[in-house]
């Protein structure tokens, strides 16, 4: 136990000290430079950083709990939506959004949204109070997971866990900025991929091996082994899952954030193929783990799978490997919680104070202006932990579609067709946002992802707004959908003058 | 199904996704840079 409680101690200093590193070394000078680091990250950063965001504690606990007990359906067939959805992304909204950046300064997503469809307050504020109400609870939930896993293993109250994790991480987060988080990532996800992938082996091995956890999951339930379906989750009911998961990742806005920072187009894609194959590894040491797991613990339910990992960390592992599982546990809520602490920071301060009340701040003084957005979202999410809002995985999975089911349309709608405007924006944001809460008040009824009818209200929000609104002027569309490189060029000075200067 | 098979086919069929994306993001970035020595003449 020693062993695991040194490791822990030590990579929660190590990411401490690479926040104190990047700000000594590299120090953020500006408000765009804190929050997007623009053209700082080449594709192994990129995809390290994209990776590591979207694997959060629902990957390394939740996502080993399903696959023990719904069988390797779950993963074969859901995966490949969750890339997907990337691939979307990639094609349809991260290069004109990098390109957006590169050339007139975006650096949120209501930055974005507020230039294409001309609309500086509402769209910016309605996209921005989306973003925020949604991952504070997103943040709190994550939080308390850390919280939770650090106070069992250290033996300490769970207020004075959280304070420690917050510390660290809100720390690194406020000193490096981006960069920090980037660097996080990276080494988080390379030591995800050793501990987990050998953490796979010492499963299997602890299980009897390949033969032996086939013999076995064979004679509890052969539809475990099922590619496509299991008797606990039939082929139907994951296509549904991986149509939500899909949206969910159009537009996961904590990830889309990072577009603004490669280095070129070119990093940019083969940063999101990267963050694929980090993805892929650990996914396929999930499966491994979570059916060794089903193997050793045929009773087991759901929610005791959920600590599967610990339990193989601090009975079956090696000290030294059960250490670093424990380690990656509380550095994938950190790794997601950092990167929702900027996204919330910056929209707080750069979509929601400077354009409402502080209209004129000189660009100086945004950058420190940022840093207490960072601080005040800190403070809030840590008082959020505090409260029981249920469920971590359900929480989290509400959240996820909230933001899927306002943001999918508005972003990709927005940038493949001229058409959607102002009106058709807002109507959307809102409409798919009231449309997976009003699911979820029901009860998600028939079983159906909330993600869906609100994607359906979100759509339908955009049909009615571009027949019923005016369009979008000439000068926003060019900036995205230019007819000649002189064109964008001239365009995106008259959004730059909308923007403002940063 | 036995479990060496299915994970066997999990890998290749995840390969084969991860390697579709590859080869499309470099068709994309390749039509992009020739996008952009275009609008660069005119």
């Amino acid at each position: 136990m020693t062993t695991i409680r040194t490791l822990v101690v030590a990579y929660l200093v190590l990411q401490f000290g690479l926040g104190v590193f990047v700000y000594l070394r590299r120090r953020a000078k500006g408000s765009a430079d804190y929050v997007v680091a623009r053209g700082s990250l080449g594709m192994f950063v990129l995809g390290g950083t994209i990776a590591a965001t979207q694997l959060s504690s629902a990957t390394a606990l939740g996502d080993v709990a399903w696959t023990a007990a719904y069988g390797i359906g779950y993963y074969f067939l859901v995966w490949p939506f969750l890339w997907l959805g990337y691939w979307i992304s990639a094609k349809w909204v991260a290069r004109k959004m990098h390109a957006f950046g590169e050339r007139a300064g975006g650096i949120t997503i209501p930055d974005l949204l507020a230039a294409r469809y001309d609309s500086q307050r509402l769209v910016r504020g309605i996209a921005a109070g989306i973003l925020l109400i949604g991952f504070l609870f997103d943040f709190g939930v994550q939080f308390r997971a850390a919280g939770l896993v650090m106070g069992d293993l250290f033996g300490m109250k769970q207020v004075l866990a959280v304070i420690i994790a917050a510390v660290v991480f809100l720390g690194y987060t406020y000193l490096g900025g981006l960069l920090s988080i980037a660097y996080n990532d990276v080494i988080q996800i390379c030591l995800f991929v050793v501990a987990y992938v050998v953490g796979a082996f010492f499963a299997v091995h602890s299980a009897g091996g390949v033969s032996s956890i086939s013999a076995a999951l064979q004679k509890q339930d052969a539809s475990l082994l099922n590619l496509f379906g299991s008797h606990g989750l039939g082929f139907w009911t994951l296509i549904g899952l991986g149509i939500s998961i899909t949206l969910q990742f159009i537009s996961y806005p904590v990830d889309t954030m990072k577009f603004y920072s490669a280095k070129n187009r070119r990093h940019l894609l083969s940063g999101i193929g990267i963050a694929f194959v980090f993805q892929g590894v650990i996914a396929f040491a999930v499966i491994a783990i979570g059916l060794a797991g089903r193997a050793l613990h045929p009773r087991w339910t759901v929610d005791q799978f959920d600590n599967l990992v610990p339990t193989f960390a601090l009975t079956s592992f090696p000290p030294l490997l059960g250490g670093l599982v424990m380690a990656i546990v509380i550095g994938a809520v950190m790794a997601v919680s950092s990167s929702i602490l900027l996204t919330l920071g910056s929209a707080l301060i750069n979509d929601l104070y400077i354009p409402l009340a502080k209209p004129h701040m000189p660009p100086e003084k945004r950058l420190g202006a940022t840093r207490i957005g960072v601080l005040i979202i800190g403070a809030a999410g840590t008082l959020f932990s505090f409260v029981n809002l249920g469920a971590i995985a359900t929480v989290i999975n509400n959240v996820l579609q909230v933001l899927a089911a306002s943001f999918a349309v508005t972003l990709l709608f927005g940038m493949s067709s001229r058409k959607p405007n102002r009106l058709g924006a807002v109507l959307s944001m809102v409409g798919g946002a009231a449309g997976v809460a009003l699911w979820i008040l029901l009860g998600s009824p028939w079983g159906l992802a909330p993600s869906l009818p609100g994607f359906a209200l979100s759509i339908l929000g955009m049909i009615i707004g571009i027949r019923l609104g005016h369009p979008v002027p000439e000068p926003n569309l060019h900036a995205f959908f230019p007819s000649s490189q002189a064109t964008v060029n001239t365009q995106m000075a008259a959004t730059e003058g909308a923007l403002g200067e940063d | 199904m036995s479990l060496g098979i299915a994970l066997g086919v999990t890998a290749v069929v995840w390969a084969i996704c991860i390697a579709a994306y590859f080869i499309w993001a470099a068709a994309a970035t390749r039509r992009d840079i020739e996008g952009g020595a275009k609008g660069s003449e005119r």
